[in-house]
């Protein structure tokens, strides 16, 4: 949770303030890629062509964010996003999805 | 779908004004408990979206997840609408018309922010003091503006607002697309169908051509296989061509003629009793139905507030949104220019991240993430076959960049164009309930 606690000493709180839990809540938003990509892969849906990122593990979802690219299969558009992306890219977003990672 | 409960204006005394309005605002979030000093003011910011469609309804869910302190105040001046994916299958009969009603305050509720039901007549894009027409001045700190697009009623001769509902574009989310499912149900064998697509850039730019599509699935779903739909374009190209006239020939052979600009397809006078239209070429053609939609800008509500420019549209900085002319205002969605994105109900859902993320990071005094975005537009051809485009944008030394963006195999064949229809119902259902709850 390094993320929060910078963002509190940057906000000029100490760990005991009172405004804390407010500020905690409102730390780290999650990276609006992971958020437009999850338009479709939600547990709303979680459909067999578009699954539910958060019960996959990041290695699986790295592994497929790379066949995307690399091999791209002929009846998924998951090709047309994957092509842009770098290795970098790839490993940041293969967590983004975990429950516990900042929506 | 439920019709909404009282919203908080609704429910308030009819003298409600903006300082009662202030007061339930405060209420709702976690102010109270705030304390007053330092940068945990900036926390209880005064947020206010104008537009409850994909770009306004998402913005106000991401605003509240990231400063949950805030005032975040939801306003659109329609109660209800339809949305603009999936309309033309509503049009042709393929999906029921209650499946693409949304109401405004269902949204808010389902996002856990204020909503009023008003019209927001006139913006101070320097106090940022907006003017509604029930509930008189609001102040905000940061005004979110998702208005959508308005029809320009100064192109094409004979035709306006009021006229319209008998060529109905149905381009609005609104009465007009049931008018023209009932118009299009009514139709007998033999009847010419004409759609006018207008010059770019405009709303959802595969939707004429899935619209003529989609009408030729419901035409021969009853068995009439004597009637022509022609597209008169004021444009000599548009989105997905290659895959739609491939899908002409494959579905419905001989049905659908497209009228490029350059052979003189653009519409340039209507006569909508009578059923006819002039085209650029010269000659007038008449119509059992005739779907006409019109150019556009955006809403005018934009352009009172000194946010377009010369081409009509909001120029905006792509790394927040923000308004290139006034600060503290964002514009998101069909109202803003967004090019190479196209005017989609998935692009302004993406935008509304963005512009959530760049808002909240401005007011905790942090660095932006990276503005980076997606768009997916499925257009249904038949009720088992879909064609797509997709694309993934950044915004690169203030400019936004497609990355990488795509389309179905031309030489796509039956099984794969299913297995899109699957994934279109698919993408609908995840967008709205994203956007809408």
């Amino acid at each position: 949770m390094n993320g929060i606690t910078a963002l509190l000493a940057r906000l000029g709180f100490g760990l005991g303030a009172i405004g804390l839990p407010c500020l905690a809540m409102a730390a780290v938003p999650g990276d609006p890629l992971a958020q437009s990509c999850q338009s479709c892969h939600s547990p709303d849906v979680d459909a067999p062509a578009m699954p539910d990122l958060s019960n996959h593990a990041p290695q699986d979802i790295a592994k497929a964010l790379r066949a995307a690219r690399d091999q791209p299969a002929p009846g998924s558009i998951m090709g047309r996003f994957a092509r842009g992306l770098s290795d970098e890219d790839i490993q940041a977003l293969s967590v983004a999805f975990q429950p516990q990672a900042p929506r | 779908m439920s019709p909404p409960k009282p919203d908080i204006a609704g429910g308030g005394p009819p003298h409600w004004n903006r300082r009662h309005l202030l007061r339930a605002l405060g209420g709702i979030g976690l102010g109270a408990a705030l304390p007053l000093t330092g940068r945990a003011a900036d926390l209880q910011a005064r947020i206010v979206i104008v537009g409850a469609g994909f770009g306004g309804a998402t913005c106000a869910k991401y605003l509240k997840r990231a400063c949950p302190s805030a005032s975040i105040l939801l306003i659109d001046r329609r109660d209800r609408f339809f949305t603009g994916p999936f309309s033309n299958a509503a049009v042709s009969g393929l999906q029921p018309l209650a499946r693409i009603e949304r109401w405004s305050a269902d949204s808010a509720r389902a996002h856990g922010v204020a909503y009023l039901a008003d019209e927001v007549v006139a913006i101070d894009p320097v106090s940022r003091r907006l003017d509604t027409r029930r509930h008189g001045p609001l102040d905000a700190d940061r005004i979110v503006l998702a208005p959508g697009i308005d029809l320009r009623w100064d192109v094409i001769e004979g035709l306006n607002a009021d006229n319209s509902a008998l060529m109905p574009h149905a381009w609005l989310g609104d009465a007009q697309l049931p008018l023209l499912h009932g118009r299009l149900a009514a139709l007998s064998d033999g009847a010419t169908i004409v759609i006018a697509a207008p010059q770019n850039p405009f709303r959802c730019p595969p939707g004429p051509y899935e619209r003529a599509t989609l009408m030729a699935w419901a035409l021969r779903q009853r068995g009439l296989r004597r009637c022509k739909i022609l597209i008169a374009d004021a444009k000599d190209d548009f989105s997905k061509r290659g895959l739609f006239e491939s899908e002409w020939a494959r579905l419905y052979p001989g049905v659908i003629e497209w009228i490029p600009r350059a052979s003189g397809g653009e519409v340039l006078a209507a006569e909508p009793r009578h059923g006819r239209l002039k085209l650029r070429s010269g000659d007038w053609v008449r119509a059992d139905l005739a779907s006409v939609i019109p150019p556009q800008h955006a809403a005018s509500l934009a352009a009172q507030a000194d946010l377009v420019d010369e081409s009509g549209w909001c120029p905006v900085n792509p790394a927040s949104f923000g308004s290139t002319r006034h600060a503290g205002i964002h514009v998101i969605g069909d109202a803003a220019v967004a090019t190479p994105m196209p005017k989609s109900g998935f692009a302004a859902n993406s935008q509304a991240k963005v512009c959530a993320a760049a808002i909240a990071a401005e007011l905790q005094d942090r660095a932006p993430p990276p503005a980076r975005l997606l768009n997916t537009c499925y257009s249904l051809v038949a009720d088992d076959a879909a064609i797509s485009v997709s694309g993934y944008y950044a915004a690169v030394e203030g400019r936004l960049s497609a990355l990488s963006e795509g389309v179905s195999p031309l030489a796509g064949d039956a099984t794969l164009r299913r297995q899109e229809a699957v994934q279109a119902e698919a993408w609908y259902r995840g967008l709205t309930t994203d956007s809408f709850g």
